[in-house]
């Protein structure tokens, strides 16, 4: 898995140069209709996979009030995958609402073990 | 987002900042001539100062995540140095400690200027690492039922201030915010102090000019005032493990009460069971004097301190004990006799067995 650094590091590339913005934003929005996720009552940060440690540690170090909305989120797409039902137009996700709550998280775990690794590599060299 | 508004402030204060240099003194060479350390004393940072529990905190922040380098790297590239460092809370200070070879005073300069400036205290820090380490700090010292007894004896005496616990017990909660602003009004130029020992004066002088601790603010310190102090109240505290008695009262004469101490340590001695300790506590402004007996039995400590509290009424002869005086205490001087009539009285433990405060 592409880790969420590589993403961002991407990201911050496109949103920097205007004809890249005009190439991927368009392809964003369709992507991401397509997905159905948002119809499902869920953000994106909710359907990153969880079952790492990573992430595990992103998720517990979550305000209590973001914890208790995702947990939410994920119960109604529960409930609606069983029921096979998506939400209405209105009741569903919208895109102003659909916020990377998770993502500076996963980045600041990300970037501890990546820093943590390192060092447990790290290879003295006498100047 | 944080770090911002905080090196805003502190730039804000630079005029204030070049008339209050930071205090340094010299301490003896501790170990050998290749190995230095720097301590960095934060006055009025210690428990007396703030909500009690809050200077614990605080201090078990230091050396966690800064602007510029995150805890494990600080840990790992020091230990690649040969360096150690630590931070602790008295009463009256915040301590941070490290010991590192001679030609590292550099890197170690800059790292305990960037504690107290730049420190990020991040959320999950208190509850990933700080508060654990707090939590196992609080419960070895309450194991010890003389550490229980002390606390008191200095509750019962000073109530306030020096009375507040000196460690963070889990009775309030606090948020890093509280613990930010907390340092952010602590670690002032005026307030802090660094006692080196087997360093270059002119080279610790310009490295310290270099480092942030140029940056930090220059702020009115409060001068504290004499706290009050209060005798003869007692104090039963009913725990399981071993028992303890402990007397003691706020004092002046700082000379006397080490006499009586080195007294009592000779009249009343330790044994197989029973520990005892006599000693005077220092603070900046206040000191208080101490006899504590602890014992898994409990009709040893009844025993001694009986014995203890007839000798503070009637003590004599003292000035023969005015070289082991000088030994515990650094002190010179004092009375020949004492009378404590009134004193603060502390039994922990099994007190069934202790006699009461006017049994005595």
């Amino acid at each position: 898995m592409a880790s969420l650094t590589s993403v961002a590091k991407a990201a911050a590339t496109i949103t920097k140069n205007p004809f890249l913005i005009k190439i991927f934003s368009p392809a964003a929005k369709i992507f991401t209709s397509y997905s159905g996720y948002r119809q499902m009552g869920l953000k994106l940060d909710d359907i990153l996979i969880e079952e790492t440690p990573v992430m595990q540690k992103a998720i517990s170090r979550l305000p209590a009030s973001e914890s208790y909305a995702r947990n939410y989120r994920i119960l109604t797409a529960h409930q609606l995958s069983l029921s096979h039902h998506v939400l209405s137009a209105a009741k569903s996700v919208k895109p102003e609402e659909d916020d990377a709550y998770l993502t500076p998280y996963i980045l600041q775990a990300e970037f501890e073990a990546q820093e943590k690794e390192e060092l447990d590599n790290a290879v003295f060299q006498k100047a | 987002m944080l770090s911002k508004v905080s090196s805003r402030s502190f730039s804000s204060s630079a005029l204030a900042r070049a008339s209050a240099p930071i205090k340094i003194t010299s301490a003896p060479l501790a170990v050998s001539p290749a190995v230095s350390s720097l301590k960095v004393i934060v006055n009025g940072a210690g428990s007396k100062s703030g909500p009690a529990g809050l200077a614990h905190l605080t201090s078990t922040f230091s050396f966690l995540d800064t602007q510029s380098k995150s805890a494990l790297r600080l840990k790992r590239e020091s230990e690649f140095l040969g360096g150690a460092y630590k931070s602790y809370v008295t009463r009256d200070a915040i301590v941070l400690d490290a010991t590192f070879l001679k030609e590292d005073l550099p890197y170690f300069v800059t790292a305990l200027g960037s504690v107290l400036t730049e420190s990020t205290y991040k959320p999950h820090e208190l509850s990933e690492i700080v508060l654990p380490a707090v939590k196992a700090t609080y419960n070895a010292a309450v194991s010890s039922a003389s550490f229980i007894a002390l606390e008191e004896l200095h509750a019962l005496s000073f109530r306030k201030g020096l009375g507040s616990p000196l460690y963070f017990d889990g009775t309030k909660s606090y948020s890093v915010e509280d613990i930010s602003a907390f340092a952010k009004s602590a670690f002032t130029a005026d307030a802090v102090e660094i006692v080196s020992s087997n360093v270059t004066e002119s080279d610790l002088q310009s490295f310290i000019a270099d480092s942030a601790f140029s940056s930090l603010p220059a702020s009115g310190l409060a001068s504290s005032a004499k706290p009050a102090t209060f005798v003869g109240a007692e104090s039963r505290i009913r725990s399981a493990g071993p028992t303890a008695a402990a007397i003691g009262l706020p004092i002046e004469d700082a000379s006397t009460y080490a006499l009586l101490s080195a007294y009592l340590t000779s009249e009343i001695e330790s044994t197989l069971s029973t520990q005892i300790s006599t000693s005077i506590k220092t603070y900046k402004d206040a000191s208080l004097f101490y006899f504590v007996a602890e014992s898994s039995s409990s009709a040893e400590v009844a025993a001694a301190i009986k014995k203890a509290a007839a000798a503070l009424k009637s003590a004599k002869g003292l000035a023969k004990f005015a070289k082991l005086a000088q030994f515990q205490t650094g002190l010179t001087g004092g009375k020949d006799t004492v009378s404590v009539s009134k004193f603060n009285y502390v039994a922990v433990g099994d007190i069934d067995a202790l006699p009461f405060a006017d049994e005595l």
